[in-house]
């Protein structure tokens, strides 16, 4: 009888071996590249900013088609796949030295946050479920391109130097010059968690023209699509001087449309065609707004499968300005009680 | 079977001589300071006056360095790597260090920043300097004159929450003891990685005219909150080591002639013997 148990047991165990975690990432099919180098990009004033801000969804096309004098965008968004085991991947772009501050910010779909579970006071903003599988993760650097190690749309590389002492030792150095500062003291390299936008104010005085290289390696890609939409832009004067956060750039929740191959399609410049997904930018103004509770009860397929719905009975009405109208047309197969009547 | 533990204790004991060959070794020697170096300033033009005594004596900080050059800075200075940011020198990429004496809350806020260990003896020592040298008697944050080792002692063990006297680390036998003309202190430097040639080199922060070091930052360091009282304690600075040239100052000593290490096993002797003081 014991032997049996025990038998039994090392079954069960070595069964319970037999998991790659393989499922929390997507495959890397080459549907998406994963490495790819953007080009130069222009500096973008307060002005422009508010400007894209206003295109909402629109945000990618008023980027292919704002250019300054020299043909350089003032913005980039773009869609990431997953890199092969081993690889790291993301994006490049250079700008230049403008003599002053200017602050990088790149932001990667969609919108994550934390259920708020206390049965005491809950953070009714944060009760109901994230979808977790719709957010990417982006880490950020940047630094001189002088000092850069990868290949641009090849292969991606970091800042790091060394220095040999007098008798002969290997000083690693840290070159890269976009330092994030993390909410606890000493954290001076931080980099934002999943789906949060991420930016660093760097002091270009004395380099004026001189090319600076941007580096967003893919962290996380989502699991939904494994295509990783981000924005990023670079702004003249510091981070301080704007606000940075989910609804700084909209509409990086892209979603790439296929052509008859099933083949990402591809524009006249080669660029991949791609729409921010409906509904997302209402999603981001919910998350700045504190509307989140409200924008999920409404329109549950974009938000997680296991969404408390009680809550919703006494979830405040939407705003206006976070309805979105098409919601039952791109979403009605996920969410076919809300979207039956119409 | 009391074979097979005999063979057992003998294999593990065999354990402790295992020799790891590690390049890392701990530095043993003697830093020594001219008399005159307790002589400080205080005040200033018409007002200065020469003040002489041990205990003013700051933290004695000791790094060990690739190299040490000369013109960089008015005062020998350990060899700088690349400059990386506008306004700031290279790092010195010191292989490791220690001090002397560091900065220690001595339970009142007008002590932060202000007291070394390894500087008083005891508490009256504290009082006795800041009320007969300085002239600046210590006060409660209420203004009442600290008068008393007894009265001191209680507020530390009541602010510190402490349960004995070896946690009063700012109280105690002195660092230093006196040989000749010297002042001398005893120094281990931890785990420092051999490279043949390399150089020990430091300096004393000493007290500037207003009595403050310059290696100490009140606005940093543990938080004090206890009734009214909520403030920063005060620490060094994390890269006192990396970039000495920030911090030291006029009044301070620094070592001219740095001690080379060619056999880590052997003790070093280093003399602090440079006073760095404005060119008049």
């Amino acid at each position: 009888m014991n032997k049996s148990i025990l038998l039994l047991a090392t079954g069960l165990t070595l069964i319970a071996c037999d998991r790659s975690g393989d499922d929390y990432v997507p495959a890397a099919d080459g549907t998406y590249p994963a490495v790819i180098d953007v080009g130069e990009m222009a500096v973008m004033t307060a002005d422009l900013l508010q400007e894209l801000r206003s295109e909402g969804g629109n945000a990618r096309s008023w980027c292919q088609d704002n250019l300054d004098e020299n043909g350089n965008p003032y913005c980039y968004y773009g869609l990431l796949g997953q890199a092969p085991t081993g690889v790291k991947g993301g994006a490049t772009f250079t700008f230049r030295g403008t003599g002053d501050r200017v602050c990088i910010v790149t932001d990667p779909e969609t919108v994550f946050w934390n259920t708020a579970v206390a049965s005491i006071n809950p953070n009714n903003s944060y009760s109901y479920a994230d979808l977790e599988q719709d957010d990417g993760d982006i880490d950020l650097f940047a630094g001189l391109s002088s000092y850069y190690t990868g290949s641009p749309g090849v292969e991606l590389g970091d800042f790091k130097g060394f220095y040999t002492d007098s008798l002969g030792n290997s000083v690693a150095i840290e070159y890269g010059e976009c330092f994030q500062y993390g909410a606890q003291s000493g954290m001076n390299n931080a980099h934002a968690g999943r789906a949060s936008a991420e930016y660093c104010t760097i002091n270009t005085s004395n380099r004026l023209d001189k090319l600076y290289t941007v580096v967003l390696e893919s962290f996380a890609v989502p699991l939904d699509d494994g295509a990783l939409g981000f924005g990023a832009v670079v702004l003249d004067g510091s981070c301080g001087d704007y606000v940075v956060n989910e609804c700084t750039l909209f509409g990086e929740g892209l979603e790439a449309q296929f052509d008859g191959n099933d083949d990402v399609a591809l524009d006249e410049n080669g660029e991949q065609v791609a729409l921010a997904r409906p509904c997302t930018v209402q999603l981001e103004q919910a998350s700045c707004d504190g509307g989140l509770q409200s924008f999920c009860c409404e329109y549950p397929a974009l938000c997680g499968e296991d969404g408390d719905q009680t809550q919703c009975e006494t979830a405040p009405a939407l705003p206006d300005n976070l309805t979105c109208p098409s919601y039952c047309d791109a979403y009605a197969d996920m969410d076919p009680d809300n979207c039956a009547s119409e | 079977m009391s074979i097979m533990l005999s063979a057992l204790l003998l294999a593990q004991l065999q354990g402790c001589a295992f020799d790891e060959n590690l390049n890392y070794y701990d530095l043993r020697g003697t830093v020594k300071i001219p008399i005159a170096a307790t002589k400080f300033v205080q005040g200033i033009g018409e007002d200065a006056i020469t003040l002489d005594d041990i205990r003013a004596l700051g933290p004695l900080y000791l790094g060990v360095y690739p190299g040490i050059e000369e013109g960089l800075y008015p005062y020998p200075h350990p060899s700088m790597g690349p400059i990386l940011s506008e306004g700031q020198d290279g790092n010195a990429y010191p292989y490791g260090g220690n001090t002397v004496g560091r900065f220690d809350w001595a339970c009142y806020q007008q002590l932060v920043c202000k007291v070394s260990t390894g500087r008083f003896e005891d508490y009256g020592d504290i009082i006795d300097f800041f009320a007969n040298v300085l002239e600046e008697p210590l006060r409660t944050l209420d203004g009442e004159l600290v008068s008393s080792s007894t009265e001191y002692q209680e507020r530390c063990y009541e602010v510190e929450y402490s349960t004995g006297e070896n946690e009063m680390l700012f109280v105690g036998e002195r660092d230093f003891r006196v040989e000749g003309d010297f002042l001398v202190a005893d120094v281990v430097i931890p785990h420092i990685p051999m490279n043949a040639g390399m150089k020990i080199w430091g300096w004393v922060d000493m007290p500037s005219t207003s009595y403050e070091f310059s290696t100490c930052d009140p606005t940093v360091g543990d938080q004090v909150n206890y009734y009214a009282e909520s403030y920063s304690l005060g620490t060094n600075a994390i890269d006192v080591l990396n970039y000495p040239g920030k911090y030291i100052d006029f009044g301070d000593w620094v070592v001219q002639t740095p001690a080379e290490v060619t056999d880590p096993n052997v003790d070093f002797e280093l003399v602090i013997d440079f006073h760095y003081v404005e060119e008049e």
